[in-house]
């Protein structure tokens, strides 16, 4: 029993932790620029090879160990900080990018007569894991940083890449807006 | 870069053109954001450059600057500490500015935030600002150090170091 209410305590203090890290981090909408006066939908191969080498660069290892042989306490503090700051922002917009596929598949999914469960299912499974995964990581990030967190992060990635693919596909024929 | 596939071809040829002529004397391509942010309107967020302009259609020539820009300014934001930081300690030296005092003034007034491109996606904005504040610490560290004094921990603190308390952006 004793254990129940140390792994409860546990849970709600996580909770607590996820709740000030979200409200210190809060960001209102999606904002995704690209190439001025270009379309939205030649933007997306671009796009998505250039937010992995944003996560490279905010998930890397590289950079802390530049500064660790540097040897400097005052750098190595800030590098953490402005490193946590750029992960978590990438965090939030990728649970927000997940949150504007499924809004707008519900939407076409609302007109479609010839939707398969077995496809709805998997988009559902597919978009809880991302939320998982984005809440993990984000914990993760605010308690330690994201030094040598890539994998994770790759993780996050490609699922979201699926499901960006299964909303193309579950509703045959439309598009799925990813901005 | 696949961005570069999406330009119409009056463009492409103004982007080459000045990639041949212009960027490639410019040894790093942090001097390289530095030029192609100045051929900007502060007021208006124009580009102009005098040359381009002559060879192409004006408005071909505006579109390809603000391509270079946004290209360059990708490949400056992603790129690793330690290069950002050798880039900028070489265009400190060419700036011949007193190396405490340019540092001091790119800590203080933070003139690098010209250098993003208007409609630059907002989270490689924040990590190029975050990349040079941290390379900026690093040369502040690199400076030689007076007797008596550690590390930088003696002079002024940074916007950054004053920041660093909070963790709101």
């Amino acid at each position: 029993m004793i254990y129940l209410s140390i792994f409860a305590a546990l849970l709600l203090f996580f909770a607590l932790v996820m709740a000030i890290a979200r409200s210190l981090y809060w960001e209102p909408d999606l904002n995704i620029a690209g190439l001025p006066g270009t379309a939205t939908g030649q933007m997306d191969e671009a796009n998505e090879a250039f937010s992995f080498k944003i996560l490279l660069s905010a998930f890397g290892d590289d950079d802390r160990r530049f500064v660790a042989e540097l040897g400097d306490k005052h750098i190595e503090r800030l590098l953490l900080f402005e490193r946590k700051r750029i992960a978590l922002r990438w965090i939030r917009r990728k649970s927000a990018e997940a949150r504007s596929i499924m809004r707008e598949h519900a939407n076409r999914a609302r007109e479609a007569s010839d939707l398969r469960a077995s496809g709805e299912a998997r988009l559902a499974f597919r978009y809880v894991e991302l939320l998982m995964l984005c809440e993990g990581l984000s914990l993760i990030v605010f308690l330690f940083g994201p030094a040598g967190l890539q994998k994770f992060a790759v993780q996050t990635n490609t699922v979201l890449s699926d499901m960006k693919r299964f909303g193309n596909v579950v509703v045959p024929g439309t598009d799925t807006v990813t901005s | 870069m696949t961005w570069r596939k999406l330009l119409p071809a009056e463009v492409l040829r103004a982007y080459e053109d000045l990639s041949a002529r212009s960027l490639a004397r410019i040894p790093s391509e942090l001097e390289r954001l530095i030029y192609i942010a100045s051929t900007r309107d502060y007021n208006s967020g124009l580009y102009h450059h005098e040359g381009l302009a002559a060879r192409f259609d004006p408005v071909a020539a505006a579109k390809a600057l603000e391509y270079a820009h946004a290209e360059v300014f990708r490949e400056v934001s992603l790129m690793p500490l330690g290069q950002l930081s050798d880039d900028l300690e070489r265009y400190m030296q060419s700036a011949k500015e007193e190396p405490l005092a340019f540092l001091t003034a790119w800590q203080e007034l933070e003139p690098y935030r010209v250098a993003i491109p208007m409609y630059a996606d907002p989270t490689v904005a924040e990590l190029f600002v975050s990349n040079i504040k941290i390379a900026l610490a690093v040369l502040r560290y690199r400076l030689p150090k007076e007797p008596g004094h550690q590390s930088g921990a003696s002079l002024p603190p940074s916007p950054a170091q004053r920041s660093l308390p909070q963790f709101r952006s």
